[in-house]
């Protein structure tokens, strides 16, 4: 059974469709996060957010941080959709979902997702500013 | 040997390119590699904090590169 759903892609993303995927019949909860654009960053005005990533080893992190989640919390199904190429001010950038029995499991899962997404995930984002475009460096 | 390197995020804007090949001495490890890229790209040193996954794994110093081998050179990263 095949519960990971993970997708990187240069299409607006949908959380119409992200929760139709980890709905499920055993679950009482669902969270969805969309992480969006601001329209600012450290004082700069934001044009847009250009993402990359080493695809390939994108899909085998999430496959362990998805394990990881799913021995902590015990949740049902776990999704992530992030963008990749140029995304402009306001749009989601990414979506991160899960599915539980009950919701303080989905919750910190979810939490958690995104926390390890930040941290060890391989992609990358560049700003474009009105001062010009720089590579993001880690923020928690 | 031959071993294709990957760059990703800033480190693409310091090597001016996505990807390169490099010739490098047989029985040369990761760290080896880490130091032919501190000389050859300005900023690609340990300041920059990166991990070098080989072959879509992530790797330590001490492994043994081979012919035919992708490196990728990986920015800490900014996702999300």
């Amino acid at each position: 059974m095949q519960n990971n759903f993970f997708r990187l892609t240069g299409e607006p993303l949908s959380e119409a469709e992200a929760r139709s995927i980890i709905q499920d019949p055993t679950c009482g909860a669902l969270v969805l996060f969309l992480g969006t654009v601001r329209n600012s960053s450290q004082g700069s005005m934001v044009h847009h957010l250009e993402f990359e990533a080493y695809e390939p080893m994108v899909f085998a992190v999430l496959d362990e941080i998805a394990n990881e989640l799913r021995s902590e919390f015990g949740v049902m199904k776990v999704l992530l959709f992030h963008r990749l190429g140029k995304v402009c001010v306001g749009e989601t950038a990414v979506i991160a979902a899960v599915s539980s029995a009950h919701r303080l499991a989905a919750f910190q899962a979810t939490e958690k997702l995104m926390n390890r997404l930040k941290q060890s995930v391989p992609i990358w984002k560049k700003e474009f500013t009105a001062n010009g475009a720089i590579w993001v460096t880690p923020n928690p | 040997m031959k071993i294709t390197i990957l760059f990703f995020g800033v480190a693409q804007d310091m090597a001016g390119v996505r990807q390169t090949t490099l010739e490098l001495q047989a029985g040369c490890t990761v760290g080896g590699l880490r130091s032919e890229l501190a000389k050859l790209f300005v900023g690609m040193d340990e300041t920059l904090a990166y991990a070098l996954a080989v072959n879509e794994k992530l790797s330590i110093d001490n492994q043994v590169l081979v012919e035919g081998d992708v490196a990728a050179v990986l920015p800490p990263v900014s996702g999300g």
